[in-house]
């Protein structure tokens, strides 16, 4: 068994044999052709382009007519591409004057105005490159007369490998029996992977050389959700992957059920379950899944994505935008960078940290390259007018770090001012309590800040000094642990006690169990990934308040994790069935 | 000839598809259509020109027209530019549909 990493762009998970297609346009070779066969080779050429755009002109038909008018464009622009004269005007010269092979006229003629397109700045009109080499790919795969790869003679399930994939051919073979893409290449945006998504097929790209690691029939798991492929599965892992797909399956429908449901408990309190989000694609997903507004948005995301370059100042109101329209008429809560530690800050940070998770991160990054930050500031203030947009900071250790961020806050409002720029000066303001510290500072913290969004993660993390990534200490990650569910209660009666909001993001809110526990706890805001959004509303809306307050409260005195674990256990099956 | 500037308005700029539309659009007329940006000129008429005009959100380009339909031509071009080659206008209606969905249920 094998498992090779990648980037799962469409959710889902699929099961099946490999079907192997290597299409790269790089076994392409230059022939030298006498001048006598010149003209024969053009004709050969033209035929190339006619074959192309009758199978292009039919696609776009198909569709148009059964996926839809938006994806049908994609192969009409293919189409108008592969006709165009510059393009078949150059690959003719390029015939004509090197006296070569068509295939290589069109891979150099192609490569050239690749070229071209890698000097555009805007990223995404830079990517459309794509579409120009999948057209090149059609014409030479037209010109070698190879038949599109038919799947008909496979039996059952199948999984396709390839080191790059046309979206024409996504199509092809997507309507057939695939149940999922494991690709060399692709991406976020890439319309092979739109294409994917639409058909509802998951899809792992950027698995560097997969094509070579299998060969046809080897049975394959494409793991959307992880973003990783299994190769040669035990029997255990295809057993577990197929039970997966039909949980998934179900999960899916029924969470889409609970949308229209209130979280509300069997008792009548009423809990605001709102949606983490790291990627733009997820957007969506707020509506679909039920969440009431967006309780964490990890901006760090922006960054990565667009790595090595820093996102431009309009790169982040376009977004905060989208995410303040999907989340009204609620909150949409944004997260300053929270880069540094194990995430990557090379791009922004020079310097190498000998112990990086205390390090330069966080809001002290922020605090440190004012520069780097002023982008991101500036977009929130105004991109706050366009509805309910609340700042958050990661990482605060000190009530310093929220003053000096309130100064530095105030004097980009005063540039955005001087400059005319429409903004928005009155923007919440919220701190994660993930550090020990700022738990225990939580009642000062309160008096100046809006909000506290607990980071579970990280203040178990730091409160057991332990990093769960590590093997030999991951048992140390106890969210039950006596002090962290006492930090919890405090934290909550601070923010009570000035009337201010608190909610938990951590993966702890995620939880059904932990879920009840916080709620126990005190807790009437949480935050969770949007698909985990009807789990919780379903764990919820079966528990009652009051059972579980007295039970949360009773964990407080406990001794051990463990204690609190027995605790909830034998008292679980009454407050469950109560 | 006649000449006008637009900007262009659409998210995602000019891509593929909206640069299919133009296209379409450019070759309804026998009038030859350029657009040009940064001193740059290029076949309204040509998809692979269009793309690699590479006119981003809130970028200008001129549309030039020369022809028996010229003003014609650049009123078409300049209708599809404007209204940002239709994508806001069919986003914010499923956005709409979205909306009235969720509305119904009325969470917390």
């Amino acid at each position: 068994m094998q498992v090779v990493e990648g980037l799962g762009v469409s959710r889902g998970v699929g099961v099946g044999k490999a079907v192997c297609l290597r299409s790269r346009v790089g076994e392409i070779y230059r022939f030298p052709l006498p001048a006598s066969e010149v003209e024969a080779e053009i004709e050969r050429f033209h035929e190339a382009v006619r074959r192309s755009q009758e199978d292009l002109r039919k696609l776009h038909h198909a569709v148009s007519r059964d996926i839809g008018d938006d994806l049908g464009a994609i192969f009409e622009a293919h189409l108008l591409l592969v006709q165009d004269g510059s393009l078949t005007d150059g690959v003719v010269d390029r015939i004509r004057d090197e006296k070569v092979n068509a295939e290589w006229a069109v891979y150099r003629t192609i490569e050239e105005l690749s070229e071209r397109f890698s000097r555009i700045e805007d990223e995404y009109l830079r990517e459309r490159h794509e579409d120009l080499r999948d057209v090149g790919r059609h014409l030479i795969q037209a010109l070698q007369g190879v038949s599109h790869h038919e799947l008909s003679e496979i039996e059952g399930d199948v999984v396709v490998v390839a080191d790059d994939l046309t979206p024409a051919e996504a199509v092809r073979l997507g309507r057939q029996n695939v149940r999922g893409f494991a690709l060399e290449t692709g991406g976020r945006t890439s319309h092979t992977t739109i294409i994917a998504r639409s058909l509802n097929l998951p899809l792992v790209c950027g698995l560097a050389g997969v094509s070579e690691m299998v060969t046809d029939e080897d049975p394959v798991i494409v793991d959307g959700e992880k973003g990783q492929v299994i190769l040669h599965p035990s029997r255990e892992a295809l057993d577990g992957y197929r039970r997966r797909r039909r949980d998934l399956a179900e999960e899916e429908a029924a969470a889409l059920a609970t949308r229209e449901l209130a979280a509300v408990t069997r008792d009548g309190v009423a809990i605001q379950l709102m949606a983490n989000i790291d990627l733009p694609e997820e957007i969506d997903d707020v509506r679909r899944f039920g969440a009431a507004g967006i309780g964490l948005y990890r901006s760090e995301f922006l960054y990565i994505e667009r790595s090595p370059d820093l996102p431009d100042e309009e790169d982040h109101v376009d977004t905060y935008r989208r995410l303040v329209e999907a989340a009204a008429p609620h909150p949409a809560v944004i997260r300053t960078y929270d880069l540094g530690g194990r995430k990557l800050a090379r791009e922004v940070m020079a310097t190498e940290e000998s112990n990086p998770v205390l390090g330069l991160r966080g809001i002290r990054l922020t605090l440190a390259r004012k520069d780097v930050f002023r982008t991101q500031l500036r977009a929130i203030f105004r991109a706050a007018l366009f509805g309910d947009l609340r700042v958050m900071l990661p990482l605060v250790s000190t009530l310093e770090e929220v003053r000096s961020f309130r100064a530095f806050a105030d004097e980009v409002c005063d540039e955005l001012e001087r400059e005319g720029a429409p903004f928005q000066r009155n923007v919440k303001l919220g701190v994660m309590i993930e550090v020990p510290s700022a738990a225990l500072i939580a009642d000062h913290l309160a008096r100046e800040v809006d909000f506290f969004s607990i980071g579970t993660n990280d203040l178990i993390q730091y409160a057991m000094a332990v990093d769960r990534n590590n093997e030999h200490v991951a048992n140390l990650y106890q969210p039950l642990h006596p002090a962290i569910l006492r930090m919890l209660r405090s934290v909550i009666l601070a923010a009570e006690q000035e009337g201010i909001g608190v909610s938990v993001c951590g993966e702890m809110a995620a939880d059904p169990r932990y879920a009840a526990l916080l709620v126990g706890l005190g807790l009437r805001r949480l935050s969770v990934s949007p698909r985990v959004v009807p789990l919780i509303k379903t764990r919820l809306r079966e528990l009652s308040v009051r059972d579980f307050e007295d039970l949360a409260l009773s964990c407080l005195d406990l001794a051990t994790a463990a204690d609190v674990e027995e605790h909830l256990e034998s008292a679980g099956q009454s407050v469950l069935s109560g | 000839m006649i000449e006008r500037e637009l900007e262009i308005v659409n998210r995602l700029g000019l891509h593929a598809r909206a640069a299919a539309k133009l296209v379409h659009t450019a070759s309804r007329f026998d009038s030859q259509v350029w657009l040009v940006k940064d001193g740059e000129e290029i076949d309204a008429k040509s998809i692979l020109g269009i793309l690699l005009l590479a006119a981003a959100q809130g970028s200008y380009v001129a549309v030039r027209c020369d022809g028996d339909d010229e003003a014609e031509a650049l009123a078409a071009v300049a209708e599809l530019v404007e209204n940002g080659f239709d994508e806001e206008r069919a986003a914010n209606k499923a956005e709409d549909t979205v909306e009235s969905t969720a509305d119904g249920g009325g969470t917390s």
